[in-house]
């Protein structure tokens, strides 16, 4: 049985339905709350890329912060009984090396992410992890 | 409340190290939740571009059944409630359909089959299934997980 699960977590609902499913399926298990930090993700309204500053990484880590505490309270998990981890980088690429890092032994993604197109796709970042994990990777929708 | 989470898993197997690797992790699952495994082999008459005769589907689906019998048979010293189905057709649509009739709640499968790089270059079973359908895919390498360290 996984001991210690990986859970990206982007801020979308598909993720947030991710996390539930892994805390409702493996409660024994670790949870390694993962967001990614993408220096290429322009949030709406901004029509050009950040400039990489040591004070953009600062905003960056503190909305990850918000993010694992908003995603945690919203299914009333105490957030001390969660491990969270954040890299910068494509979100696929820093999921999968976050798995060695972490030393988690599975992976638990939403089908897609934030900026998917069509209800039935499966986003990229999900089909890039399934392909590249070196550990079995859950795909929740 | 949790731990009945997982009433029935379904995992699809073609035989490949990927998919006795996907058949591992849900009897693992199935040990600890009490969920019934069904295990599903498809005998897939749609992926040569030969027409298949009505033999060779009756030849193909026999394979298969032999291969679900097998591995239910190796598997049967595990407490688990398992039961072998054999479905011709697709294999991914297969897999989508059989998994909605019969109402699981997750579907386990390998990373890549027996097509191996061309199948994954072309899109992958697994691919396929995950563009399909709305229950949670654990999607198992083939590869050991602690391999190389």
């Amino acid at each position: 049985m996984p001991s210690s699960i990986l859970v990206a977590h982007d801020g979308s609902s598909h993720a947030q339905s991710a996390l539930k499913y892994a805390l409702e399926t493996f409660p024994d298990a670790r949870i390694v709350l993962f967001h990614a930090i993408d220096p290429f993700e322009t949030s709406p309204g901004e029509d050009r890329l950040s400039s990489l500053t040591e004070e953009w990484l600062q905003r960056e880590r503190e909305a990850a912060e918000e993010l694992f505490e908003g995603a945690l309270a919203e299914l009333d998990v105490e957030p001390d009984t969660v491990d969270t981890d954040t890299a910068v980088g494509s979100p696929a690429q820093t999921i999968v090396a976050a798995v060695e890092r972490t030393d988690a032994d599975q992976i638990v993604v939403g089908s897609r992410g934030r900026g998917g197109v069509g209800e039935s796709h499966v986003g990229s970042t999900a089909e890039l992890v399934v392909k590249r994990a070196s550990v079995p990777v859950t795909v929740v929708r | 409340m949790p731990t009945d989470h997982a009433d029935a898993i379904l995992v699809a197997t073609d035989g490949s190290d990927a998919s006795t690797a996907a058949l591992e992790r849900a009897l693992a699952v199935a040990e600890r939740t009490g969920a019934v495994v069904h295990l599903l082999a498809v005998a897939d008459t749609a992926g040569s571009p030969m027409t298949f005769g009505v033999d060779d589907v009756e030849e193909l689906e026999l394979a298969k059944r032999r291969l679900v019998d097998g591995v239910v048979e190796t598997i049967d010293d595990r407490d688990v409630d398992v039961s072998g189905v054999v479905r011709r057709g697709a294999p991914a649509r297969e897999i989508v359909r059989y998994a909605d009739e019969t109402d699981v709640d997750a579907i386990v499968l390998g990373r890549t089959g027996r097509a191996g790089a061309a199948g994954a270059m072309l899109g992958s079973t697994a691919d396929r299934v995950l563009r399909r359908t709305g229950i949670p895919v654990l999607v198992v390498p083939d590869a050991p997980e602690d391999g190389g360290s």
